[in-house]
């Protein structure tokens, strides 16, 4: 394309963009119109449900709150309505589990199912006080007034996300500030040309914190937010096996969890396809800056992460092909490209301090390596790893744990095709850099592996891989000297 | 023999029926956010269970913070993975026995149990800075017996289990043991490498210790064992050099 011609269309890119924003703000309305008050102890759920059907009745508009403090349970959004929380306004879960609709199999604050052309915008903040409702919800089971397993001593169902809409189409979500949430905090499942730009969230507040949620979603957009989450961080998941994640776009965004920093799965029935993650930051992160994880039939295809830099993070990278409730579907990770990508692991708990803390399992082992494991008849193929830097601690201590290289060794290593896939989840692994099994077409192009101090295990082991491909790869451990860094078994 | 195999079948029957109890954490208000203490509602607990006739204090994934409790008989604490017991960087949050300070103490008990995949630990950086400013201010007056807490200290207990578990930057002692018997510990990590000249289990006239399968990288002996003390086997116990713990 010419430049002319490209300015042409971005000019005219511009024009319909304004164009359309003109269209969503049509007429607005004040909170207050509504008896909607802000003094924080007021309970407004009736009234802004209320001001929330009236403008989408009307057909549509803007629902807007000034600064203060509005006291809320679950607000059902209705098409064309458009939340306007302006700077200082916010939302304010109320500590009551019945002031949910806890009997929708997925309770939300927000909630919406089946709504167009909804959005929520502005530099004002929802506050789910998550931790408040969660004990409030424990409290509740344990006088047995609501039924639940309480499976790990918390609660399983009702509690309340952030914001869950299901089957919307046209949604944004811009500028806000989500904090607090008793679940996920936010969760868009099979919604449609969804963009999600420039919002901060901030949960750690209880357990199962992901920071958002993308689930069975077609053309959805997360840009320039920053998410301090408990459990993973940015999450795509598949729950329907009709259904997938297609075209998704994750850019210039900031991550920090006490588990995945950007996760595919666990949950991943369809799958997903055609991912874009560029220019992503993940920091102090307890698990893998980067996982793709399918263990229950999911097919995951053609997906890019160009430019992820991880900081103090606990493994890099970590691809995985389960079959745990797959239902004899088969499992395909296929066409994966990571490219400029820069980790540093730690080797103290990368997530030490924050609240909800991250656990400490599958000891005892060393430091592991990143990983990618398919089945033996669910193989990983294709994998590009372009302009890779990776600095591990080293230090693997073979009295503390040990895994060694020889064949039998290897085939010790169980198969866990059922268990819940975590990089660490098979212990001790036999290499410091990079674990690979199961696998067909890795390449490895420009890669540098640093171990900061050294390890008695070797940088990679491959078991059962074809046509893996080195070009310029270093390999970078003090005070060895010639170590054999590559170790194949059954492999080519 | 009748009576015999019927005492048998009663003893099996409690003893199962005792471990089988579960009583969550959560049960007590207790708190797995790393922040809030749960000294209090962690001893009700405790308490709690020993007046029913024992049973297990069950914590999941989290992080309780806590100040020193006080164990009982019969009593077991299980420590899934991912569950950490976070002792409290306060002095003021331990109670002084004798000579003794530990976030579990048990004195006189029966059949204590402290099992699973969790973790014990301490903060050392944090609790040193705290007595440094307390002692400065002079809220320890001199001649207070501000000794510091283990992790563990059991004062003549017997059938102790300690199993699984993973010991990290503890205060002081990981684990110590006075004029016990019967104690089996195994399965165990102990990290206690953040200070120095720290032993990391400690016997004083103690009969019949078993120990099995424990890892022990520390900065100070990882054994302390006196004269008085007898170890009946000693199994797979290593230290960071992979040298024997003994």
């Amino acid at each position: 394309m010419n430049t002319k011609r490209y300015i042409v269309v971005v000019m005219a890119l511009l024009l319909i963009n304004s164009y359309v924003k003109a269209g969503t703000t049509d007429t607005i309305y004040n909170a207050s119109l509504f008896g909607i008050k802000s003094n924080g102890t007021t309970l407004n759920t009736t009234s802004i449900q209320k001001a929330v059907d009236y403008i989408s009745e009307k057909g549509g508009g803007i629902l807007r709150f000034y600064v203060g403090r509005y006291l809320t349970g679950t607000i059902e959004l209705k098409s064309n309505v458009t939340i306007l929380l302006e700077e200082g306004a916010i939302l304010l879960g109320s500590t009551s589990i019945y002031d949910y609709n806890i009997k929708e199999p997925i309770p939300g604050l927000l909630y919406a199912k089946g709504a167009e052309n909804i959005a929520i915008r502005g530099k004002g903040v929802i506050d789910g006080q998550g931790r408040e409702v969660a004990y409030n919800l424990v409290d509740q089971i344990h006088k047995g007034v609501i039924e639940d397993p309480m499976k790990y001593d918390r609660p399983d169902n009702k509690r309340p996300h952030c914001i869950y809409f299901r089957e919307c189409k046209n949604v944004n979500i811009y500028g806000i500030i989500i904090k607090n949430s008793a679940t996920w905090v936010q969760t868009y499942d099979q919604c449609e040309n969804v963009v999600v730009d420039s919002i901060t969230v901030m949960s750690t507040t209880f357990w199962n914190n992901d920071g958002i949620d993308i689930v069975d979603c077609k053309n959805f957009k997360l840009l320039n937010s920053y998410i301090n989450a408990a459990d993973d961080a940015i999450c795509l998941k598949s729950h329907d096996k009709t259904k997938r994640n297609e075209n998704v776009e994750i850019r210039n965004n900031v991550a920090r969890s006490s588990a995945n920093g950007i996760k595919f799965g666990t949950v991943s029935a369809g799958g997903y396809k055609n991912i874009r993650i560029v220019n992503n930051k993940v920091y102090n992160t307890l698990r893998s800056a980067f996982t793709i994880a399918t263990p229950d039939g999911g097919i995951v295809e053609d997906v890019l992460v160009d430019s992820l830099y991880a900081y103090h993070t606990g493994n890099p990278i970590y691809l995985r092909i389960g079959a745990r409730w797959n239902d004899q579907r088969t499992g395909v990770i296929k066409n994966v490209t990571i490219q400029n990508f820069y980790a540093e692991i730690t080797e103290e708990k990368p997530d030490a301090g924050y609240e909800i803390e991250g656990p400490v399992e599958d000891n005892p082992r060393n430091i592991s390596p990143s990983s990618i494991v398919g089945l033996k008849n669910m193989i990983i193929e294709n994998v590009t790893l372009r302009n890779i830097e990776i600095s591990y601690p080293g230090n693997g201590n073979p009295n503390y744990a040990y895994r060694g290289t020889s064949a039998k060794e290897l085939s010790g290593i169980p198969e866990m095709e059922a268990a819940y896939p975590e990089f660490s989840q098979f212990k001790e692994l036999p290499a410091w850099g990079f674990f690979i099994k199961n696998a067909r077409n890795i390449s490895f192009e420009n890669v540098k592996l640093i171990a900061r101090n050294k390890d008695y295990r070797p940088a990679i082991v491959m078991d059962n891989v074809t046509g893996s491909s080195f070009k310029n790869v270093r390999i970078e451990e003090p005070g060895v000297k010639k170590k054999n860094q590559i170790v194949r078994n059954n492999s080519k | 023999m009748k009576r015999i195999r019927l005492l048998l079948l009663l003893t099996l029957f409690t003893t199962v029926f005792c471990q089988a109890q579960e009583y969550k954490a959560s049960l007590f208000g207790c708190i797995s956010d790393g922040i809030t203490n749960n000294t209090s509602s962690i001893q009700a607990a405790i308490n709690f269970i020993a007046e029913k006739g024992g049973g297990r204090l069950s914590f999941y994934v989290g992080r309780y913070l806590t100040g020193g409790l006080e164990l009982k008989s019969n009593v077991t604490i299980e420590l899934h993975e991912g569950a950490v017991l976070v002792a409290s960087s306060n002095i003021n949050d331990y109670m002084q026995f004798e000579n003794e300070r530990a976030l579990l103490f048990g004195k006189n008990l029966k059949n204590v149990n402290i099992i699973g995949k969790g973790v014990i630990e301490g903060d050392p950086g944090e609790y040193f800075q705290i007595m440094g400013e307390l002692k400065s201010k002079q809220f320890l007056q001199p001649g207070y017996l501000a000794h510091t807490p283990s992790l563990i200290t059991m004062v003549s207990c017997s059938n102790v289990k300690v199993e699984g578990i993973i010991f990290q930057k503890s205060l002081q002692y990981a684990q110590k043991y006075i004029s016990c018997d019967h104690i089996d510990l195994n399965n165990q990590i102990i990290r206690n490498n953040t200070i120095e000249n720290s032993g990391s289990v400690v016997f004083q006239n103690t009969k019949s210790i078993t120990l099995k399968n424990i890892f022990i990288d520390a900065n100070g002996q990882a054994i302390v064992k006196d004269r008085n003390s007898e170890i009946t086997m000693v199994e797979n116990c290593i230290t960071a050099s992979g040298t024997a713990v003994l």
